[in-house]
């Protein structure tokens, strides 16, 4: 019984797991002209796919587009979410209400991101009739309301902007899951004390969820490393430098541009290899670094 | 004693005030980001009745009601294939998934065997990596195969790409199940693997269910497999014939018909919410933290 129930799990593994990562790690070490080359085709080509990489102002640019969202839109995403986490949770004898709240604020993430990049980039974006213009046309900032958001100089943000805004629901609900199993007494108590909501915040709601916290900003992190759908859709180009990340470039770099082309031109399968292995490699230490940063010792409550 | 009350009490009020304050500064906030939503929803909703002349003039309705959009896209893009389409991924990808990560969390979490705990964090480790590790290397033996544009690979991948993350939240489910109840139906005669499907998993129904609609939005929404896998229009799924959609009207300056399509593609999935948000809301999101 063991065998017949585990057997297609292992088979998984190995077929869908453990080979294609062999293989992978295998190819970013050789030059392969197209990603129907069969291996004898494939030249021994050294570290020089990963030298080719380090070197292309495309990759480089792709990094610093991930480090930023993880940076800038990471400190936004997580300032709302514990905002409307707290505030969700403190929610008391207005459930519904809240489930109201809670509901739009998470939606996005159940929707298709190709629908919610439309609704940004065409309406809320367009600096003609957009939603943006209108609200700083309303409250007079006239300036505001002109910029072009969808333009090569400033996509990137609004980018992020939008993908953030779409996030936080997913965080909030994380966190607030895990505020919720915390005894109540101790915030009473803690008011009696003298504590004020923020020393509250800092010194009781963070310690006691510090588990999950670290699994959201672990979460986010590699969110970042996965970045692909939103760098793809949210250009008219589907690998605008502006809004590249390394993901797009790999896709790219292997399977050529526009939806299902098959027209590969000066494709190296090899360096989109070098750049999945690299993103391996960052979310190893992604996970690494999160888990020495939080430290083991937990709270009982 | 006394003075220390009072003092207790003073402070008690003070920091009621704070924090009614900083509710209230909260509640304006969540406030402003809600409607911010709600109106570009509503408007997308508007704008798919309006005509591309009335969206540019600033007042959607200058030329009345207008369904020339919806035309286009269900009559044109013939969007309600690539709907069918996802339905019929999606659902065949989540009893597949379950299939095959039920009965194997069962085993993990209830017997020890050579090797089980090797294979546990072998799968705890593939559900944080990223997907681009493992796509070149299938992508190109399904394309050697000449297996791709077609139905059973996608889903045959949805599965693979599923079972780790899902056999890792049920995992910890099963493990909170007695397992006495499994022994007594074998006593009554039943084989372990008659007695795992009767009396097993229908007891973990909370968590296959939690498990079950993580994955249908996971897999209604997935992009990259999709994407390289189904190049044929007809059996795009509704992600990627929505983007094939959007470039096309964004080209022709069709704006109805471009939120049409968003509109067709948001309404089944704001409703099928709808009727499970508890489960979205809570269940899954604590349970894969506990997991």
């Amino acid at each position: 019984m063991i065998l017949i129930f585990i057997l297609p799990v292992v088979v998984i593994c190995l077929v869908f797991y453990l080979w294609p990562i062999a293989r992978t790690l295998m190819m970013s070490f050789f030059k392969i002209s197209s990603i129907t080359s069969p291996m004898k085709e494939w030249q021994f080509n050294g570290f020089n796919n990963y030298m080719q990489i380090n070197l292309s102002p495309l990759f480089q640019r792709s990094m610093k587009n991930i480090i930023l969202i993880w940076l800038v839109g990471g400190v936004f995403n997580f300032i709302f979410s514990f905002l409307f986490a707290v505030y969700i949770t403190k929610l008391s004898g207005k459930e519904k209400r809240g489930k109201f709240y809670k509901t739009l604020i998470y939606l996005p993430n159940i929707i298709t991101p190709v629908a919610i990049v439309t609704i940004w980039t065409q309406y809320i974006f367009n600096n003609r009739f957009g939603l943006l213009k209108n609200i700083f046309d309303f409250i007079g900032l006239h300036q505001l309301a002109a910029i072009p958001w969808t333009s090569q100089m400033y996509s990137f943000w609004a980018m992020t902007i939008a993908y953030t805004f779409g996030s936080v629901g997913y965080y909030m609900i994380m966190l607030s899951s895990a505020m919720k199993r915390i005894p109540q007494e101790l915030y009473e108590s803690a008011m009696i004390e003298g504590a004020g909501p923020m020393r509250q915040f800092g010194q009781i709601t963070l310690p006691l969820i510090k588990d999950v916290h670290k699994m959201a900003q672990i979460f986010w992190a590699l969110s970042c490393v996965n970045f692909f759908l939103w760098s793809r859709v949210f250009s008219i180009n589907d690998s605008d430098p502006a809004t590249l990340s390394p993901v797009n470039l790999l896709y790219t770099q292997v399977f050529g541009n526009s939806i299902g082309a098959s027209t590969i031109q000066q494709a190296n399968v090899g360096a989109g290899a070098a750049v999945a292995v690299y993103l391996t490699l960052i979310a190893i230490v992604v996970f690494g670094m999160f888990q020495l940063a939080f430290g083991k010792e937990n709270y009982e409550y | 004693m006394y003075e220390m009350e009072k003092r207790g009490k003073k402070l008690r009020r003070i920091n009621e005030r704070k924090r009614n304050l900083s509710f209230f500064i909260a509640e304006t906030i969540v406030i402003m980001w809600v409607s911010f939503a709600l109106a570009a929803f509503i408007w997308a909703f508007i704008a798919s009745f309006s005509t591309t002349r009335s969206i540019f003039s600033g007042n959607l309705f200058s030329e009345g009601l207008n369904f020339k959009g919806y035309r286009v896209v269900f009559v044109e893009y013939k969007i309600m294939r690539n709907f069918f389409n996802s339905l019929i991924y999606t659902t065949l990808a989540c009893i597949g998934i379950l299939l095959i990560s039920a009965p194997g969390a069962y085993v993990i979490s209830k017997y020890s065997f050579i090797g089980g705990t090797a294979l546990r964090s072998f799968l705890a480790a593939s559900t944080g990596l990223p997907s681009v590790m493992i796509l070149v290397p299938v992508f190109m033996t399904i394309v050697r195969m000449n297996a791709a544009n077609s139905m059973l690979t996608l889903i045959a991948v949805y599965i693979a790409a599923g079972v780790p993350v899902s056999l890792y939240y049920l995992t910890g489910f099963f493990a909170t199940l007695p397992s006495t109840l499994q022994e007594s139906a074998m006593i009554d005669g039943c084989s372990p693997i008659a007695a795992f499907w009767r009396i097993m998993f229908p007891l973990a129904k909370p968590g296959i269910i939690s498990v079950t609609v993580f994955n249908f939005i996971a897999y209604w929404n997935e992009y990259i497999w999709a994407l390289s896998l189904m190049s044929n229009p007809g059996k795009r799924t509704i992600s990627i014939a929505l983007q094939g959609i959007t470039r096309a009207m964004t080209n022709q300056g069709n704006y109805p018909g471009m939120f049409a399509a968003v509109v067709i593609v948001l309404v089944p999935t704001i409703i099928l919410f709808v009727f499970l948000s508890d489960y979205l809301l809570e269940d899954m999101t604590s349970g894969a933290i506990k997991g």
